[in-house]
């Protein structure tokens, strides 16, 4: 019966009976190219880049890649050492505040410029004295004062600092913070995050001095300079004994041989500081494990930025083995239980794998690094990789029950499964390609390589596994267990398709599925009004509210002026044209302008900085913090700022050398959508307002900044991308089907399941940003198969019956089959969404389930009753006319 | 049909039975709100604090109000009432800071001086410029009034001076409505000792002497010292160089006539506060100038003079204030220092602080001057020491600048970030001050 299959005889069956028949020339047309792009898989190198979220060609971007270099990046750490009771005016937190200042300038890739605290050298108490001799002094003395009344002073100097007071010393004074800028090119995030983690646990500990003394012993160690370590470790022993703190006496012996051994024998000194850092480690741990306070601690130090939430995704990519390893249980057990034979259980797997070995090759081939951000669209294209191949085994097992043998079963299968198959794995990869239009270089590289990746599935599927099954391993397949009473088929899963096929054919299922499917439609777009483009919620969107780095991110948030920065850059045409006065008193405005936002919380610039300078030079006179009026007293000004500083370079926090360029900072508490927003239409309104002659005002740098170009990006990548994979998927249907029906169909299902998506993201709050963004490209891509799947079957079907017929036998047969590979490919990543601490995967996961089952559910109901409805003429045509009789009646077949 | 009729009546029921319910619940919800909204009402309510710097700040005459001025054209109506008082902000077209004012007799009228050398009038709510005095800020309005007595009352207006930056010095005698230049050009050096008859070089402390002034009376070896061959005094920057040994009779005095200012820049100098004795006017500032004239700026005199082997800087005097024969100034660096001979010597006091010292205010006596400054100094000289209050206790995060009695009996200090404390009887509270948002001038 199955041999009389037309499109067993046509070209696709030809292809598949010679793809059979020639097993060599068919293994090697799969293996060449598959050892090829194995080669480069080792190659591959795992890491994030912060530069590929932002999206390259936006002008922001531009400006703010231009402009970086001189006034400082926006991958900056945040740190806030806070006191829990009482205020850190106490030696020991002040020390803990230089400590951090100091540690977090040594660690590597940290931009020295852009570190900044109460205790950097850079930020200075500056007095005038009765002759008028401006003297500068560091905040935080050198010799950090212990006795009360020196350190009320002090408390009371930073008090009234306006460069310290709410910017880097809270004005409650119960925190300080310590701003370290970093490299943003490749930069060893997990490096830093382990650094800061490891200053954490020191300055979170009961005994801060003996972490002190130890961790300095472990630093000094690594030198591998012999004097250094012994000076170290005598300096640990007297701390230890000094703070009678207890720790295992074998630990301290075996650092003292190392030291007494002295340098090893043909050792330099990196070898000796390996040698001695071993030795020192065990020491180190057993100090900070008996140091961990049993309870809040006395000094909380809260971290934030860019860098750490690097660090944070590297940190939880440790789960992925969990994960990966419980997605394959749950993927093994499917199988299994579908199956019930070990090729049911290899053969997807064998497709998942050679499909992995193209996606990864091709990656390795082209020099892309993977970021484990996106690591769950390759994991959702390889459960769909399986999902494919489950199809193509079902359909397999369905024709040897129809009588065909092996070979011939594979060659109908094959010749049966290469159009809808190519169709679809067709909109899996054009889904997937549209994402490179998006100029944020991580989705458009994710386009990319997912795109082979997922177009791999053309060779893993229709080509391997009928290859497989006709000269490996072929899936057992087990007698049909006929039909029940009813016409409906024995089997459980296809029963339930048996009676929902009948329930839709029948005229009851067109209130209920209406009704049903009006209120999705209108319930939906009432609630996906609600998306915002960006983040919905402050701190990171990638972790969850209550994940370590959102609560440092709100604390911080809570006590300073706020941790996001946005700057606007100011170009003029020719030197010292930011010393114009008008320049300067139009910034002011703009500061002003600026701080009406609701969430700003102050403002970096120049005119503030002059006020603050010329009253300096004026015997700190408060009447005398003006603005000059000419623009030689405002170069003096800014010259005598940069003149007077302890290191170079503190000027290029405001303006260029020349003076061509200028930055202007406002400090946000939030970069949720609505404030970036905001700050953007604020920021353009005042500039419309304000135009200044032969000055160009530039957008826009810090986070804020690069957050507004990824959101503006976000949305118009958004239309594009959902547009362009429509008509790529609309067009596809229509060449296949040669009808405007097909798509039309199609099209209503697919909006149905991206509508109630979008509805999910509006009423949990999830943004519209660089996370979710390829989620709706990705699902439409890949879930308009299963309509496709329908409609080829009830297509093909209705040749031989009525519409009605065709439908419910589709639905007991490939719809029960789309319903086990939507629940493959939701096996795949469903677990991401419980077991990911990323909320990132968590909730791209739960969104690629929910548009998954909105399109699994749509192609099983709302598809089919369509057909049955409108009675397409692109399926009717070609069967001489549809009958309306019940299919039970009619069913047997 | 009955039937039909009967179905329709009972589905129309059931739709205004619907309709009911549904008014009913969206009552019930609105009700539920209403709470919400009541707390949203309070919620306005709270107070906003005033947070600006007041630079200056004058109590109005035959009025409870101070009027405060400060940054970017802050005007503020202060009504003080302790923990409660309250500020009414001013709008108006000034785009500079404002950072002098003074109170005039006409009833709530005041003048402020702005940053970039303008002066204005402000009555009634309203603030109109009446003349630019300069390229620089007007730093000080003083008004001179006959008489002032002891409930607060003020005499008629006999004058009022303005000061400022590069030698702004003007002077008004219709009582603010104009103003005319009255910089002192030629200021006199009233003799000054030198510290001894050595050969040497002496810093007389200022520049831009009038070569033709200078007067050294001194005699080398029974005959007049001679200005070229025994001594030169580079009028520039007022350095002597005695060439010999000067004759121990008489005592060597040098005496000259200057224009202020650095050297070579005569006239670049500013004024920061000009008092009044009587007829005695005595202006302070920069070079650390004490400048009298009891003929109304037709004469100036320099006062505190003095020679020096090394040039030491001189002080900078931020303030000062007069009170019957004493004058007390304050400067840079916690500088103060008092006369009670009208300005004719002077005694250093100890330095209250090494910040800035801002303000000093003479009400409660003039043995008994209250200082203000930076970093939120607040003291009161207690015989020779100062009595500094406690900044911590007090909260007070900013400096001090400006002083005021009010009701006789409280003082008042303003100064940054709208810092406010007060004293009653013995000890200081914070005050608060509220932003009114109702009634905005």
């Amino acid at each position: 019966m199955a041999d009389e299959h037309a499109r067993s005889t046509g070209w696709t069956g030809k292809f598949a009976r010679w793809w059979i028949n020639n097993p060599l020339i068919s293994f090697v047309i799969m293996a060449i190219p598959t050892a090829v792009l194995a080669y480069k898989i080792p190659s591959i190198e795992v890491f994030s880049r912060f530069a590929d979220l932002l999206p390259q060609r936006h002008e922001y971007i531009v400006t703010y890649n231009e402009m970086r270099d001189t006034f400082g990046g926006a991958n900056v750490v945040t740190m806030s050492v806070q006191r829990n009771e009482g205020d850190i005016f106490n030696e020991e937190d002040l020390w803990k505040v230089r400590y951090l200042n100091d540690e977090v300038d040594k660690v590597k890739g940290v931009n020295h410029y852009q570190v900044a605290s109460i205790a950097h050298r850079k930020i200075r108490r500056i007095v005038t004295d009765s002759s008028g001799m401006v003297k500068s002094k560091p905040v935080l003395p050198r010799r950090i004062p212990s006795k009360d009344a020196r350190l009320k002073s002090l408390r009371e100097e930073m008090f009234n600092n306006d460069i310290v007071y709410g910017t880097y010393l809270s004005e409650d004074g119960t925190a300080a913070m310590v701003l370290a800028g970093f490299n943003e090119d490749r930069l060893d995030y997990y490096n830093v995050f382990s650094r800061l983690r490891t200053l954490r646990r020191l300055l979170e500990g009961d005994n801060f001095w003996v972490a002190r003394a130890v961790d300095r012993l472990r630093d000094q160690a690594n030198t591998g300079e012999l004097n250094k370590f012994k000076r170290s470790y005598a300096n640990f022993n007297k701390v230890m004994e000094k703070q009678g703190f207890a720790v295992d006496s074998a630990l301290v012996e075996a650092v003292g041989a190392a030291v007494e051994a002295g340098v090893p024998e043909g050792a330099d000194a990196v070898q000796s500081g390996k040698i001695w850092g071993a030795a020192v480690m065990p020491l180190f741990d057993s100090v900070l494990d008996a140091n961990d306070p049993e309870g809040t601690p006395k000094t909380t130090v809260y971290i934030a930025g860019e860098p750490m939430l690097k660090g944070w995704i590297y940190h939880h990519s440790g789960q992925l083995g969990t994960i990966f390893g419980i997605t394959g249980i749950l993927f093994a057990t499917l199988l299994l239980l579908n199956f019930r034979s070990i090729p049911g259980l290899i053969l997807p797997i064998l497709s998942t794998g050679l499909s992995a070995v193209w996606g990864l090759g091709f990656v390795g081939w082209i020099g892309y690094n993977l970021d484990p951000l996106i690591l769950v669209v390759p994991i959702l294209i390889s459960a769909r990789t399986a999902s494919h191949a489950v199809q193509f085994l079902e359909r397999y097992r369905d024709d040897i029950r129809q009588g065909s043998d092996r070979k011939q079963a594979t060659i109908n299968t094959m010749s049966e499964l290469i159009t809808p198959s190519f169709i679809a794995i067709f909109t899996d990869a054009a889904g997937l390609l549209v994402l490179a239009v998006s100029s944020i270089p991580i989705i458009a590289k994710l386009g990319i390589f997912c795109c082979f990746w997922s177009g791999s599935n053309i060779v893993s599927v229709p080509l391997l596994l009928p290859w497989m099954i006709a000269h490996v391993c072929a899936p057992s397949v087990p007698a049909s267990k006929g039909t029940r009473s009813d016409g409906a088929p024995e089997p459980f899963g296809q029963r339930m398709m048996f009676h929902l096929g009948n329930f839709i054919v029948s005229p009851r299922s067109n209130v209920p599925v209406g009704a049903l499917t009006a209120v999705l439609v209108f319930g939906s777009l009432w609630y996906a009004k609600d998306v915002v483009v960006g983040e919905n919620l402050p701190g990171s969107p990638i972790v969850f509210q209550d994940s370590d780095y959102n609560v440092a991110a709100g604390a911080i948030n809570d006590r300073f002026a706020g941790a996001n920065q946005m700057s606007v850059y100011l170009e003029g045409l020719k030197e010292h044209d930011m010393k114009r006065p008008d320049v300067v008193r139009t910034v002011e405005k703009f500061r002003l302008h600026m701080m009406q936002i609701l969430g700003a919380g102050g403002t970096r610039d120049v005119p503030t900085l002059v006020r603050s300078i010329n009253r300096l030079y004026h015997f700190d006179d408060p009447r005398w913090s003006a603005l000059p009026k000419e623009s030689g007293d405002i170069g003096n000004i800014l010259f005598m700022y940069e003149a007077g500083a302890a290191i170079p370079g503190v000027i290029l926090e405001y303006v260029d050398y020349p003076a061509r360029r200028a930055n202007f900072v406002t400090f946000f508490k939030d970069a949720t959508g609505i404030t970036v927003r905001r700050a953007i239409t604020a920021v353009k309104e005042f500039i419309d307002a304000h135009p200044l002659e032969g000055i160009e005002y530039k957008l826009a740098g810090g986070y804020v900044g690069v957050t507004a170009a990824a959101n503006e990006e976000i949305e118009h990548s958004e239309l594009i991308q959902t547009c362009l994979i429509l008509v790529v998927v609309m067009a596809s249907v229509l060449v296949t089907y040669r009808s405007f029906t097909a798509p039309a169909l199609v099209f209503v299902v697919l909006m149905i399941a991206v509508l109630v998506n979008r509805a999910y993201m509006g009423i949990r709050g999830i943004g519209l940003n660089v996370n979710t963004l390829p989620v709706t490209a990705v699902g439409i891509g890949i879930g308009v198969d299963y309509a496709i799947y329908i409609l080829d079957r009830i297509k093909e079907e209705a040749q031989d019956m009525t519409v009605n017929e065709a439908i419910v036998k589709t639905l007991s047969t490939t719809g029960a089959a789309v319903v086990f590979t939507a629940i493959t490919v939701v096996a795949g990543i469903f677990y991401w969404i419980v077991g990911s601490a990323l909320r990132f995967n968590s909730e791209m996961a739960l969104l690629l389930t929910l548009l998954m089952g909105g399109h699994m559910i749509g192609a099983i109901t709302i598809l089919p009753m369509m057909i049955r409805v409108f009675q397409p003429t692109f399926i009717k045509d070609q069967r001489g006319g549809a009958g309306d009789a019940p299919a039970q009646e009619q069913t047997g077949a | 049909m009955n039937r039909l009729n009967n179905e329709k009546l009972s589905a129309r029921l059931r739709f205004g039975k619907g309709l009911v319910v549904s008014f009913v619940v969206a009552l019930a919800i609105s009700a539920l709100s209403i709470p919400a909204l009541g707390q949203a009402v309070a919620d306005w309510d709270k107070r906003f604090e005033f947070r600006a710097d007041v630079v200056a700040a004058t109590t109005l005459v035959e009025s409870d109000e101070i009027l405060a001025v400060g940054k970017f054209g802050m005007m503020a109506l202060i009504t003080f009432d302790g923990n409660d008082s309250t500020a009414r902000m001013i709008t108006g077209d000034v785009n500079e800071d404002l950072i002098s004012v003074a109170a005039l007799n006409d009833n709530g009228a005041a003048l402020v001086g702005g940053s970039e050398g303008n002066i204005y009038r402000y009555e009634n709510g309203e603030i109109s410029l009446i003349q630019n005095l300069g390229p620089d800020a007007v730093l000080d309005i003083s008004v001179q009034r006959d008489v002032i007595d002891a409930w607060g009352n003020y005499g008629e207006i006999f004058s009022v001076w303005a000061s400022g930056g590069r030698g702004i010095l003007a002077v008004s005698t219709d009582a603010g409505r104009s103003f005319q230049d009255a910089a002192p050009k030629r200021v006199v050096q009233p003799s000054l000792t030198l510290p001894n008859r050595r050969e040497g070089m002496w810093f007389s402390g200022v520049g831009n002497i009038y070569e033709d002034t200078i007067k050294l009376r001194a005699k080398v070896n029974g005959r007049w010292a001679e200005m070229g061959k025994d001594f030169i005094l580079n009028p520039e920057d007022g350095i002597m160089e005695v060439f010999t040994d000067l004759d121990a009779s008489p005592t060597p005095t040098l005496s000259f006539e200057f224009h202020p200012g650095p050297p070579f820049q005569a006239g670049d100098f500013s004024l920061n506060k000009i008092m009044f004795q009587d007829d005695l006017i005595t202006a302070v500032g920069e070079f650390g100038f004490i400048i009298q004239t009891e003929d109304f700026g037709k004469t100036w005199v320099r006062q505190a003079g003095v020679l020096t082997a090394n040039d030491m800087g001189t002080p900078y005097w931020i303030s000062g204030e007069a009170a019957g024969d004493t004058i007390v100034l304050v400067g840079a660096g916690g500088m103060t220092a008092r006369s009670t001979d009208r300005g004719k010597t002077w005694e250093s006091l100890p330095d209250p602080s090494d910040g800035g010292v801002f303000g000093v205010s003479l009400d409660a006596g003039p043995d008994k001057p209250l200082v203000m400054g930076a970093v939120g100094l607040l003291g009161q000289l207690d015989g020779d020491a100062w009595d500094l209050v406690d900044r911590t206790q007090l909260s007070l995060f900013s400096w001090l600048k400006t002083a005021l009695k009010i009701d006789g009996n409280t003082l008042l200090a303003l100064g940054g970030r709208g810092s406010c404390v007060y004293k009653t009887g013995e000890s200081w509270d914070r005050c608060s001050i509220a932003i009114s948002t109702d009634d905005e001038i």
